[in-house]
């Protein structure tokens, strides 16, 4: 975070989401604003309550991991209705993008997360606009 | 000096100038110091190209981004020879945000040189398709911040391949178009000069090292006799030749990336403590009348 103090219109911005992450409430629209200014209102980002355990939800099938440059699991299906939650665990920043745009993702930083409901049936290829060789794919099942 | 000045000082020059130019020529990987023989010949083009500077990266692979370009601008600046123009081949930022963009442009307006150009990395659109690069770095750029010019003779042509990214680098009809018009008057003798981020060739598509439509503009560049394209993006030196085009990727003044597919994905490479300035460096590209073609010298940082 020593980009806080030598850019000040990021610091603001990407500071406000890690002091949030830190107090541990009121996150979400925060988050929202940070992360989701151009995506449907179906969406939502935030920073989880546990950054030490992104990967602790996919037991429930509906979360992907951004570590060591890659989107795991690659290619999730999930039922219709799903929201979906990526959290990233690199150091790096990473987006996630949906190729026809239907969702899209600030910048996340280390232990933020990204949130977005599938309404409709279909496949949905995305990547890291930041990293593009980061490619990977929701398939939504009615 | 502007795109404007520039175009009055190529026509000058030009005038008096043949440039002969059969193939490039690599004199020199990662050496110290100038091009042997390039000093004080006032007819040759000499250009520097920096690349992926990533203003605004904080990991391990290197801790002080803007050092590591801030000393490559110095060296830029300690050349026997002014560089008629600086070309920064994308990533100029990390993240795209305003205060990196001013950053870079703050730390450019310091390199001694004819003029100072750029073209944007997908780093320089992460999140607007390059809005924001433009408000900076696009004022006389045509489309998305595509453009030419003529400096003593060679053409040369800056092109926007990371912005309508899928995995490999996108040119779009709109600017493959442009580039018919921008070639259709020009002699086959003409040397052209080209600069884009990502690779034109395809270096290693799985990824992301090529574009998926730069066959259209490499037809319409097959007539030339001399035809040099130069990318940044995979941040190490790589040359291929196709005919009678060449191609030569720069390395970046931020971190390394693996060699092609030397494993999982084109992520940063931590080196060992001291190995890290080996990997960074500056090209100097030198187009001499009645040489055999540019003269190409990469340059490990000083």
């Amino acid at each position: 975070m020593d980009m806080n103090k030598k850019f000040t219109r990021a610091g603001a911005v990407i500071g406000g989401v890690a002091l949030c992450g830190l107090l541990l409430s009121a996150c979400s629209g925060g988050g929202a604003a940070q992360a989701a200014d151009t995506a449907p209102a179906s969406t939502t980002a935030s920073v989880p309550a546990d950054l030490g355990m992104p990967a602790a939800a996919s037991s429930s099938g509906s979360s992907v991991l951004i570590d060591k440059y890659m989107f795991g699991p690659d290619k999730l299906t999930v039922p219709v209705g799903t929201t979906v939650t990526w959290t990233n665990n690199d150091a790096d920043q990473h987006t996630v993008l949906a190729k026809d745009d239907t969702f899209r993702s600030g910048s996340l930083a280390k232990g933020q997360s990204f949130s977005f409901k599938f309404d409709r049936a279909g496949s949905y290829d995305y990547r890291c606009s930041i990293h593009p060789f980061m490619v990977a794919t929701v398939v939504v099942t009615q | 000096m502007t795109r404007r000045q520039l175009l009055r000082h190529a026509t000058w020059f030009g005038a008096a100038v043949v440039v002969t130019v059969a193939g490039a020529e690599t004199i020199s990987h990662v050496l110290g110091g100038s091009t042997p023989g390039a000093a004080a010949d006032p007819a040759a083009l000499h250009i520097v190209q920096v690349s992926d500077s990533h203003i605004g990266f904080t990991g391990p692979a290197n801790t002080d981004v803007t050092g590591s370009f801030a000393k490559a601008l110095a060296d830029v600046n300690k050349l026997k020879v002014t560089p008629d123009f600086v070309m920064h081949t994308g990533d100029l930022t990390h993240l795209s945000t305003p205060a990196q963009f001013d950053q870079v442009h703050q730390m450019m307006k310091g390199v001694r040189a004819g003029g100072v150009f750029t073209v944007p990395g997908e780093h320089d659109a992460v999140d607007d398709h390059g809005d924001k690069y433009r408000q900076v770095f696009g004022a006389g750029t045509h489309g998305d911040g595509w453009y030419s010019l003529d400096v003593k003779g060679v053409h040369v042509v800056a092109l926007v391949n990371s912005l309508i990214l899928e995995k490999l680098g996108h040119l779009g009809q709109d600017q493959i178009d442009w580039v018919r018009q921008d070639l259709a008057g020009l002699s086959a003798d003409t040397p052209i000069l080209v600069f884009s981020h990502i690779p034109l060739f395809a270096m290693y598509p799985q990824w992301g090292w090529g574009t998926d439509d730069a066959m259209q503009v490499l037809a319409l560049l097959r007539r030339f006799s001399s035809v040099t394209c130069l990318n940044g993006h995979v941040h190490q030196l790589f040359n291929y030749t196709d005919g009678r085009i060449t191609f030569h990727s720069a390395t970046t003044t931020a971190y390394p990336l693996p060699k092609p597919g030397d494993g999982p994905g084109p992520t940063p490479q931590t080196l060992p403590a001291g190995k890290l300035k080996d990997a960074l460096g500056i090209r100097e590209v030198t187009f001499r009348p009645g040489g055999p073609g540019p003269a190409i010298a990469d340059h490990t940082l000083v």
